[in-house]
């Protein structure tokens, strides 16, 4: 008898269970934002990191953030901590009508600061109220732009890069 | 080091939930341990830094364990230690009442969620709002062992930071649970969230199973977890998703305590719901939903007590935040009109666009549509037996005062369309598990599910 209820048991809990399956992946298919989420973003996501398991923290955020990452990284590699880099606009990074290489908020204070810590940044359209205005140390390039705000320069010109320039840039 | 604090955050919050009610499941107590474990600490962050004491590793650690200690003497000077470990009891009972549509579903719950959370720690946090502001607060408050004095709250320095709309205003939790894992060690915050959302499904299952049946515990859960818009923030660091991780149980006491009279629910869903609004100020209409209808069953039973003690639990962490952000300076420019006025087109404009909100599938599958199938298929329960209506009515209120505080708002900094289009899609997101409670939890199709679940037991087969 046990055997007997075992057996229709069974059969019951995989008929329903076929059942519902295959309306779960109908649902999941046949729905754009189910779809979406099950297949590409969580299944797509699952497949690279399989496929790259071993990506440092760096690489990951150069993954997603691309040339602003690396933009980022290089202001900090050739900076010290106590540096006060008198940083690039939105137009600077995004000028009008061209393609910029960079990507997200770069020009946003919260933003950069996340990667440029302890380094203090001072936007040049905010100098006479940015209380660190006198300490600026260094002058952050950024598509060749922002060689205008320091006095002077006669030295080469590139296209992103940062210059100390302590005593040579211009008054606000 | 971040295993030590992790385990501390948890055994805070089990022993915490523990002290609130004796009476839960197993999944309801693991779920809610991390969620109020954080939220616990990061309060206590707080007033540490109210009273000038570092932010250090040594000293927020300290606290923890003494929260730890605090709440374990309460357990054993209560006489709560008997219960403190529920082992689920396997007897035949519970296995004749296994069916393989739950495994299923439970299976498919469980590998969605390991997909979502090695998604969550294997990317760095990337999105907008956390980089210009949560996250990186978090991280520079761990850095400089302070919220209130670090530098980006110094106007000097960050000049917009009392501009309208400005995140110095916002409740803490958020920030602070980053400094937190920061403190501990960590190289990116993105652990906050996977841990609290995973946390969150397993409270969620537990306390879907006293609304409807276990099998419809695990649709509502499999479907909450594959929202699309949601899942999507649940791995970013955004404020939203964790702000629906403590709404959505804070709800659910709420009206449990409404139906049953237990004061247990009443002060899990005051602390949920205080710790909603602790992640996210204007998390507060949920207190004012709830708030109404428990005002209304007062009046009835003539029991005023409950509901005031229930208010003043809530809006707690909102009066300390204030304190706090008035003795330090922490101020944005108001963007709220407090005088009232009828804007027609404003007002139309914000429907119209929750109208389409709700009708956007990419965002949040069904949930939406499941509002007019329950009022359809549950219509005669509904109105003539009032089957979940205290649900319903939580749901409609919160919604009601969301769309008024938006219609309230100057939009000074940003155009309200703007706002709707990018901000409020992430506001529903709070009503998703709701709705999906509602919807498994109506009359007709519990019985649909307890016939489910009976035929396909072992007891009939």
């Amino acid at each position: 008898m046990y055997k007997k209820n075992i057996i229709l048991w069974i059969v019951k809990n995989v008929l329903v269970t076929v059942a519902a399956g295959y309306l779960l992946i109908l649902c999941i298919d046949k729905t754009t934002g189910y779809d979406w989420v099950y297949n590409k973003l969580l299944k797509g996501n699952l497949t690279f990191i399989r496929e790259n398991p071993t990506l440092t923290e760096e690489q990951r955020y150069e993954l997603k953030l691309g040339n602003s990452y690396k933009y980022l990284m290089l202001l900090r590699e050739h900076t010290p901590d106590d540096a006060v880099i008198l940083y690039p606009i939105k137009e600077d990074f995004f000028p009008p009508g061209t393609e910029s290489p960079f990507q997200g908020e770069i020009y946003n204070l919260g933003w950069a600061t996340r990667f440029l810590y302890p380094r203090k940044i001072v936007f040049p359209h905010q100098m006479q109220q940015n209380m660190f205005t006198p300490d600026i140390s260094h002058i952050a390039i950024v598509n060749g732009k922002g060689f205008d705000r320091i006095h002077n320069y006669a030295g080469e010109q590139f296209t992103h890069g940062v210059l100390p320039v302590q005593f040579s840039r211009k008054a606000p | 080091m971040i295993s030590i604090g992790i385990i501390l955050t948890t055994g805070t919050g089990y022993l915490f939930i523990h002290i609130l009610s004796t009476q839960l499941n197993g999944c309801e107590k693991v779920g809610l341990s991390f969620l109020s474990g954080i939220a616990i600490q990061t309060f206590c962050m707080l007033l540490l830094d109210m009273v000038h004491i570092p932010l250090t590793f040594t000293n927020v650690l300290f606290v923890q364990t003494v929260t730890l200690l605090v709440c374990a003497g309460v357990i054993y000077k209560t006489d709560k230690v008997k219960r403190l470990v529920r082992i689920p009891k396997l007897n035949p009972d519970w296995w004749n009442s296994v069916n393989l549509v739950w495994i299923l579903l439970i299976v498919g719950i469980v590998y969605v969620e390991y997909m979502n959370f090695m998604k969550c720690i294997y990317f760095p946090p990337i999105d907008r709002d956390s980089l210009a502001a949560f996250e990186t607060i978090g991280y520079v408050t761990a850095q400089e062992h302070t919220l209130k004095g670090n530098i980006l709250y110094n106007g000097g320095y960050n000049i917009g930071i009392h501009n309208p709309g400005s995140y110095i205003s916002y409740t803490p939790m958020v920030m602070l649970s980053y400094a937190y894992i920061y403190l501990l060690g960590a190289v990116n915050s993105k652990l906050v969230n996977a841990l609290i959302y995973l946390f969150f499904l397993i409270a969620f299952y537990g306390c879907s199973k006293r609304f409807t049946t276990k099998t419809g515990a695990a649709i509502a859960t499999l479907f909450v977890l594959l929202t699309p818009e949601m899942v999507a923030f649940s791995s970013l660091s955004a404020t939203n998703v964790i702000q629906a991780c403590y709404v959505a149980p804070g709800i659910l006491y709420g009206i449990l305590w409404l139906k049953e009279k237990r004061t247990d629910f009443m002060y899990l869903s005051a602390f949920l719901l205080a710790a909603n609004v602790w992640s996210r100020t204007e998390g507060i209409v949920f207190i004012a939903g709830i708030g109404i209808l428990a005002g209304l069953y007062a009046f009835r039973r003539k029991n005023w007590k409950d509901v005031f003690f229930f208010g003043a639990l809530c809006v707690t962490p909102i009066i300390v935040w204030v304190l706090f952000t008035k003795l330090y300076g922490l101020y944005a420019e108001g963007i709220a009109i407090m005088r009232p006025f009828w804007d027609k087109e404003k007002a139309f404009t914000i429907i119209d666009y929750f109208l389409n909100l709700f009708m956007n599938i990419g965002y949040y599958g069904y949930t939406f549509y499941l509002i007019p199938a329950g009022l359809v298929l549950n219509g005669w329960f509904i109105f003539r037996k009032k089957d979940n209506l205290v649900l319903l009515a939580t749901i409609i209120l919160s919604l009601l005062f969301y769309m008024i505080i938006l219609y309230q708002i100057d939009y000074k900094w940003d155009s309200m369309e703007n706002v709707l289009a990018y901000s409020a899609k992430r506001f529903l997101f709070c009503f998703v598990p709701l709705v999906w409670i509602w919807f498994t939890g109506n009359r007709i199709c519990k019985i649909g599910l307890e016939k489910l679940d009976y035929f396909l037991s072992l007891k009939t087969s």
